[in-house]
């Protein structure tokens, strides 16, 4: 038995060795293909968590419309979690942020039948040339019921500990509402959420004893509720903090990326012939921006600046944005982002051999672009796409040329 | 151009080295090989940075480890999603006659990834730990507890074939 024991790096090595004789290699060529694709959407490698990273990197990939993330989250499915990991495994699979422990268990509760818990962390982000800082990790885990302890969906962040106020959109099993989950600072005994056209809603704050953590809240509001700011109150009721809001819960594809650092704006809408209203939303965030493009109807993707050097620079740019859905498949393209030029009050698509305008809107300071988002008729996707920003007059003001998809 | 033959070298030079190492992890081909294709598509991503490590391929090997949860296997629909442009692999997701890759499959994945990181790769407990993000003690007692677990299903096995002098390597 010691012998065999004994020997047992050699065993291992015998072994390895046949399963990668055995390896089927996908090659350099693909991974490249993929990593690029990765890099261009940019959608929040380092902070989005398991499975909203799952979720959003598939949507993404595909294009986005049609594959309601918001529907996954309503279906207790066998297929999720994609991974369902403690936190701190997450974190570990998180190069630029490393947990530390301890990893606290905030709240807990039952929500539509399935039990959630709120789970805090401490981290060191440590992005590529730039110095160290503390994070604060925060998620809301959804457990699986019936098998006790196992996840069955997540959402969360990892903020600055400068970040004191925060707001970040969770959405779960019960389709009526959506989690709102966040920092608030130690002096806060409640948060308000102020909602467009509602009575705002409050809610205490939890104290998980780590005073320079802060405190932490879950609140759950109505899911098509827009969600216009988010103050923190002392227990005297005077403010203490404040956050932007999200905008539409039922739009909002925050929980894909980071919590907002400034206001969220919609910067385009388009009428859609299969999806309602769609929307393309911009907000600010620790690394650049996050932009969403959703439908009324709950579909939509999101692509946030990711800390990558290579990677930030083109996130508001236009781009060709395909998608499948069905059965029966429909392919659906969308072109949609922000021209450099807030002079452009028309963008002109050429793809497929077809011309489309739209109308664009200038995104003001700070952005400068005037965005646009055109939906062109369901087919076959485009293998490129050419755009042309027109200004009042028609004058041109510039022109682009955009990889399709085809 | 360079950083790209850089990468293509590097993923030649290490993906059946890393499929042989998550194999004994996951204890199945396909999932070993979907965790390192998504690990080095993750490397591929951060290509610029990792290009400088001294040894990129323990940062893939660390993230591969990651991935190879439990959960995976349930994960690995949505994954192929996302992976739709490798090739399908119709091959046995385990291998015959491998006693050992057997043993381990029956042991929990920490002491599999334990065992694997230790034994073949001979990583120091204390690098392990960090690795894993465990303390010292936990790596440890996981090692413990693995080679006691496989000394007796090695034992089992071979005893259950009659024929230990059937195995290479026994004297």
């Amino acid at each position: 038995m010691h012998q065999t024991v004994d020997d047992l790096r050699t065993q291992l090595a015998e072994a390895a060795e046949r399963a990668a004789q055995q390896a089927r290699v996908p090659g350099a060529t693909v991974t490249l293909r993929r990593a690029r694709a990765r890099r261009r959407r940019a959608a929040g490698t380092v902070c989005a968590l398991a499975v909203v990273v799952a979720t959003t990197g598939i949507v993404v990939a595909r294009g986005g419309l049609d594959r309601p993330t918001v529907e996954s989250a309503t279906d207790p499915g066998g297929d999720l979690p994609w991974r369902p990991l403690v936190a701190k495994e997450w974190g570990a699979t998180v190069p630029d942020v490393r947990p530390l422990d301890p990893v606290l268990v905030g709240a807990q509760g039952t929500r539509a039948g399935r039990p959630w818990r709120l789970t805090v962390y401490q981290g060191i982000h440590h992005p590529a040339g730039q110095p160290a800082e503390q994070d604060v990790c925060y998620l809301l885990e959804w457990l699986d019921q019936l098998q006790g302890k196992r996840l069955w969906q997540v959402h969360g962040t990892c903020a600055p500990e400068q970040q004191t106020t925060t707001a970040l959109a969770a959405a779960g099993p019960d389709p009526g509402s959506t989690a709102v989950i966040g920092r608030a600072p130690p002096a806060a005994g409640r948060v308000r959420l102020e909602l467009r056209g509602r009575e705002p809603v409050e809610t205490a704050t939890v104290d998980i004893g780590r005073d320079r953590l802060g405190r932490f809240y879950v609140a759950f509001v109505p899911r098509n509720a827009s969600l216009e700011h988010l103050v923190a109150l002392d227990k005297d009721g005077r403010q203490v903090g404040q956050t932007a809001g999200l905008g539409n819960l039922a739009l909002a594809r925050t929980p894909m990326g980071f919590p907002p650092t400034g206001p969220v704006r919609v910067v385009a809408r388009a009428a859609s012939r299969r999806s309602g209203t769609l929307e393309a939303v911009v907000w600010p965030t620790r690394y650049g921006y996050c932009l969403s493009i959703h439908s009324t109807q709950g579909a939509g993707s999101s692509d946030c600046s990711s800390p990558e050097p290579d990677s930030t620079a083109d996130l508001l740019a236009p781009r060709v944005h395909c998608s499948e859905s069905g059965p029966p498949p429909v392919k659906q393209t969308l072109v949609a982002g922000g021209v450099p030029t807030r002079a452009a009050r028309t963008v002109q698509v050429e793809a497929a051999g077809k011309r489309y305008q739209v109308p664009a809107w200038d995104a003001g300071e700070g952005l400068d672009r005037a965005f646009f988002l055109a939906e062109l008729p369901e087919g076959p996707w485009p293998p490129s796409a050419r755009l042309t920003a027109l200004d009042g007059r028609g004058v041109s003001l510039g022109t682009w040329n955009l990889p399709g998809c085809g | 151009m360079g950083d790209q033959r850089r990468f293509e070298e590097f993923y030649a030079a290490v993906f059946g080295r890393l499929v042989g190492q998550l194999y004994l992890v996951t204890g199945d081909l396909q999932d070993a090989e979907d965790v390192v294709q998504e690990a080095l598509t993750r490397a591929a991503v951060r290509w610029a940075r990792l290009r400088d490590y001294a040894i990129p391929e323990a940062w893939v090997r660390r993230v591969a480890m990651n991935l190879a949860s439990d959960g995976f296997r349930r994960a690995r629909r949505r994954l192929a999603v996302a992976a739709r442009l490798r090739p399908e692999a119709h091959h046995p997701a385990t291998l015959e006659g491998l006693a050992v890759a057997d043993a381990l499959r029956t042991l929990p994945l920490a002491q599999r990834k334990a065992v694997v990181l230790h034994h073949l790769l001979d990583l120091p407990v204390d690098q392990i730990a960090a690795e894993l993000g465990i303390p010292v003690g936990t790596v440890k007692s996981r090692l413990a507890r693995a080679r006691g677990a496989l000394a007796r299903l090695l034992a089992a096995q071979q005893a259950q074939l009659g024929d230990p002098g059937g195995a290479p390597n026994r004297g």
